[in-house]
């Protein structure tokens, strides 16, 4: 078994924890846990600056490492006498909230949901589930903000950082499945081991905006790709500009004649007129060029 | 799908600038972008996503990756886009002055 102190200089391995928001997590086999926590107390815990990086060790257990905090714990211990290994035990409160708030919230939303889903239209259901999966992050939130009384500073800002940064991934989506690394380097800093704060978690506030600005960016690719249809087609664009103003013209033919249409002629012309410079607008808008006609582009050749 | 039109804002501006000014061996990647222009993540990333889009940049991953933090994206002009933005800017500067030189625009010339 080789033991690694995270904070011995002459680790390369990383300290930022968000680089390992996964492993931090990594349970070892019960088995081995006996290993892990002797390999712990020989180390000279009290001499480590875990103040800013949340990992105090890297321990090599069975070819896989195993990150782990190390803590002292002044009131009534829960498992062991002294020191604490990685799986990190828990609090009653957090498992009440984990067992009891999570899941109570998590049914009461789902069914909130379901009954939305029958007597509501689609966007309402949306709007509701969305609320509904917002609730689940205060809720933990909430958790973690109580509990951060008992946590320094730095705890909570990593963990905002963290959940914002994966919160805005997930927005993102799959097609940019790349910027989830990208972020986590961004903020991994210049050094690629700053120490997270909270002027990190307010940059990844930004990466939640940046996402929900390139979903709103697809969106409005989306919605303008009919109307790119027509405006890259010569014939489209015509039976747009053409097709009310005949219609125009028809109605007023059936109802009061050449005259009326002869009379009428100004207001035909401006509905032409209208759409012809809707065409010519959205064209330069969305930077479309129709093709040129046969003709001229024989001529050319 | 049309090419996505560029409307030169001060923050593709500021962005394309540090893009044209980055050295090759050291492209310019989001955090630099940020730091350079002062513009926030939230401003700076759809900045790029725009301009990727329209193909004026072009993006590569960090290689080899580092095995101690995340690769980095690292974003460089194009030659469409270098092209594109000569172009855009050259235009912007004419419009400008044909403006300017509209009688009676300028307070100097009104006095």
């Amino acid at each position: 078994m080789k033991t690694v102190l995270a904070s011995d200089p002459g680790d390369e391995r990383p300290r930022c924890p968000i680089l390992f928001d996964r492993a931090i997590y990594s349970r070892p086999d019960d088995d081995h846990l006996e290993d892990l926590a002797t390999a712990v107390e020989s180390l000279k815990v009290d001499k480590l600056d875990h103040a800013d990086s949340g990992v105090d060790f890297v321990v090599e257990l069975n070819g896989q490492l195993v990150l782990g905090q190390v803590k002292r714990y002044s009131g009534k211990p829960r498992r062991r006498q002294g020191i604490h290994v990685s799986p990190r035990p828990r609090s009653r409160r957090t498992r009440f909230s984990r067992l009891v708030l999570v899941p109570l919230f998590s049914v009461t939303a789902g069914m909130t949901v379901g009954i939305w889903w029958l007597h509501n239209p689609f966007w309402l259901t949306a709007v509701s589930t969305a609320s509904a999966v917002l609730g689940q992050f205060q809720v933990r939130i909430a958790i973690r903000a109580a509990k951060s009384a008992e946590r320094p500073a730095s705890q909570l800002a990593r963990l905002s950082a963290c959940g914002l940064t994966a919160l805005a991934a997930l927005l993102a989506g799959r097609r940019r499945l790349a910027v989830r690394d990208e972020w986590r380097a961004h903020l991994a800093g210049e050094s690629g081991h700053d120490p997270v704060t909270w002027r990190k978690a307010g940059e990844a506030l930004g990466f939640v905006s940046s996402a929900i600005q390139y979903r709103l960016a697809d969106a409005a690719e989306a919605a303008w790709a009919p109307f790119d249809a027509i405006l890259k087609s010569r014939k489209l664009s015509n039976l747009v500009v053409f097709g009310p103003t005949a219609m125009a013209a028809l109605v007023i033919l059936r109802h009061e004649g050449t005259v009326g249409v002869l009379k009428s002629a100004e207001s035909i012309s401006a509905i032409g007129g209208l759409l012809y410079g809707l065409i010519r607008a959205g064209r330069w808008w969305r930077n479309v060029k129709p093709p040129e006609p046969k003709a001229r582009r024989a001529e050319e050749q | 799908m049309s090419a996505t039109k560029i409307r030169l804002t001060a923050v593709i501006m500021d962005v394309l600038d540090v893009l044209t000014n980055s050295p090759p061996d050291s492209p310019a990647w989001g955090l630099r972008l940020c730091e350079v222009t002062g513009y926030g993540t939230g401003t700076v990333y759809p900045a790029l996503d725009r301009l990727m889009k329209a193909g004026w940049i072009a993006d590569h991953w960090e290689d080899p990756p580092p095995a101690d933090r995340p690769p980095r994206r690292f974003y460089e002009l194009t030659s469409a886009g270098r092209a594109a933005y000569g172009e855009a800017v050259a235009a912007r500067a004419a419009r400008r002055a044909a403006w300017a030189s509209w009688p009676g625009l300028h307070a100097g010339e009104t006095a």
